[in-house]
């Protein structure tokens, strides 16, 4: 039973029998892996914070042949991401990150890529970007790096650029089609209507670094439609509804603390 | 048709409870064979007295056999504070220590975004109506130091300061006996945040 020594951030952490903990994590290069950390529920545990989501730490793991489970021998925290767990807002957003990320990647299939999108996207959090910016970036960004996202550059029937004002989004094909491919089924429910400055702000997104999002400067329908296209889109990938943050937010509206 | 011995079946029903393995199981087992009938009878009586008197109290969600739990009967406790906790457990647990005198309550659960708990999977709603109508002036909160603990301490706080009613939380950070050496940094911060003037 080697020691295996990697760098992973904590997706999900929940309790395991009397004082142990399963921890979920998202390691640079063993990919989503689950372990479980013994006696990381009691009072005089050796864990203290280090497992809990968003952390990113320092773990040397054992793993037995022919079984799945890691077990978490220690753990060092290398970046604690602290902001998002004293924010209910920017909580709610890198939890929703999160929550695709874990509907989206299978077990022990490392990808660097997709390692480092999420850290440099919880860092783009906790530096002050609007955390429903960044978690629309991370969505189309994370499509597109898994091979899965929608093809945005033309139209998928016709080929032509797209440069109408209004587009219809094919859920089931994959991508947009321009007017004149759509002519006379606009009705059809199979397609989502948004508009062209939409569909050109996700193209750029899956080719950008998390480190230009805050320059894009959005308009409100377009954000609202960029949401909408991507939760619709990544129900539709995974098959599962995505978690969403005004399912908390809702109820909190126009209440201001003194 | 090989039915199991009735020893072998209260092995495997001991073995369902928590923390419970083979070895206990087969231990505990022996130690009721070997007990008085009366005594085992005793415990079989309780499992199966908790099983059917015990409920929820209709105000505080703590575990009562009547309406009311004892502590929400009790007419000398403080009635302007409510220390919120996320199970019965932590409410038994913070009794045993005689040093808070107000009323409880219990959310029977916590929000975790992570695995789909929202607002209406937990009693917020008593507590928010409890605030509103019972002349509570002080909320506690005493949630686990987890994520989802954090969520709903965050949640509570927006929902129910702009009430006009004093928030505080439990202090967290570095246990008693502990060095300051070994605790680690997300530890260290919540202890320095919930610093106080000495």
């Amino acid at each position: 039973m080697p020691l295996i020594k990697t760098r992973g951030i904590i997706l999900n952490s929940r309790p395991l029998g009397e004082i142990d903990r399963m921890v979920e994590i998202f390691s640079d290069d063993l990919g989503r892996i689950q372990g479980v950390a013994k006696g990381a529920r009691s009072f005089k545990n050796r864990f203290g914070g280090t497992l809990e989501p968003f952390t990113y730490c320092r773990l040397n793991l054992f793993k037995k042949t022919n079984v799945t489970l890691y077990r978490i021998e220690s753990a060092d925290i290398l970046e604690s991401f602290q902001k998002i767990r004293s924010d209910l807002t920017l909580l709610l957003h890198s939890s929703c990150m999160i929550d695709i990320l874990r509907k989206m990647i299978p077990f022990e299939d490392p990808s660097k890529t997709q390692f480092v999108l999420l850290y440099k996207s919880l860092e783009r959090i906790v530096a002050g970007d609007p955390a429903d910016k960044v978690l629309s970036y991370y969505q189309t960004r994370l499509l597109h790096i898994s091979g899965v996202g929608p093809r945005l550059d033309s139209c998928l029937k016709c080929n032509r650029s797209i440069k109408s004002r209004k587009v219809a989004i094919s859920l089931s094909e994959g991508g947009p089609l321009c007017a004149l491919c759509v002519r006379g089924d606009e009705g059809n429910q199979r397609y989502m209507v948004v508009t062209g400055g939409a569909v050109a702000v996700l193209r750029k997104w899956q080719s950008t670094d998390p480190y230009h999002v805050s320059r894009f400067v959005l308009a409100d329908n377009i954000k609202s439609e960029i949401r909408e296209v991507l939760d619709k889109y990544v129900s539709y990938i995974t098959g599962k509804r995505s978690m969403n943050p005004d399912r908390y937010l809702k109820p909190l509206q126009g209440l201001e603390i003194n | 048709m090989n039915s199991k011995s009735s020893f072998d079946r209260l092995i495997e029903e001991l073995k369902r409870l928590p923390g419970i393995g083979q070895k206990t199981a087969q231990r505990l087992a022996f130690f009721l064979l070997k007990m008085p009938p009366d005594e085992a009878k005793g415990i079989a009586g309780a499992i199966i007295d908790v099983k059917d008197k015990s409920r929820f109290c209709s105000v505080c969600n703590n575990i009562t056999e009547e309406d009311l739990c004892r502590i929400c009967r009790d007419v000398n406790r403080d009635r302007t504070k409510v220390l919120v906790v996320e199970e019965p457990g932590t409410l038994y647990t913070i009794e045993r220590t005689r040093g808070y005198k107000g009323l409880y309550h219990v959310m029977l659960g916590a929000l975790s975004p992570l695995d789909g708990i929202g607002p209406d999977d937990i009693k917020i709603n008593g507590l928010i109506s409890r605030v509103e109508n019972d002349g509570i002036k002080e909320v506690i909160l005493a949630m686990d130091p987890d994520m989802a603990g954090e969520a709903t301490a965050m949640y509570l706080t927006r929902l129910i300061k702009p009430m006009g009613v004093y928030v505080t939380r439990i202090a967290y950070g570095i246990p008693v006996g502990s060095d300051i050496e070994y605790a680690d940094e997300v530890t260290l911060v919540k202890s320095l945040e919930g610093r106080r003037e000495v």
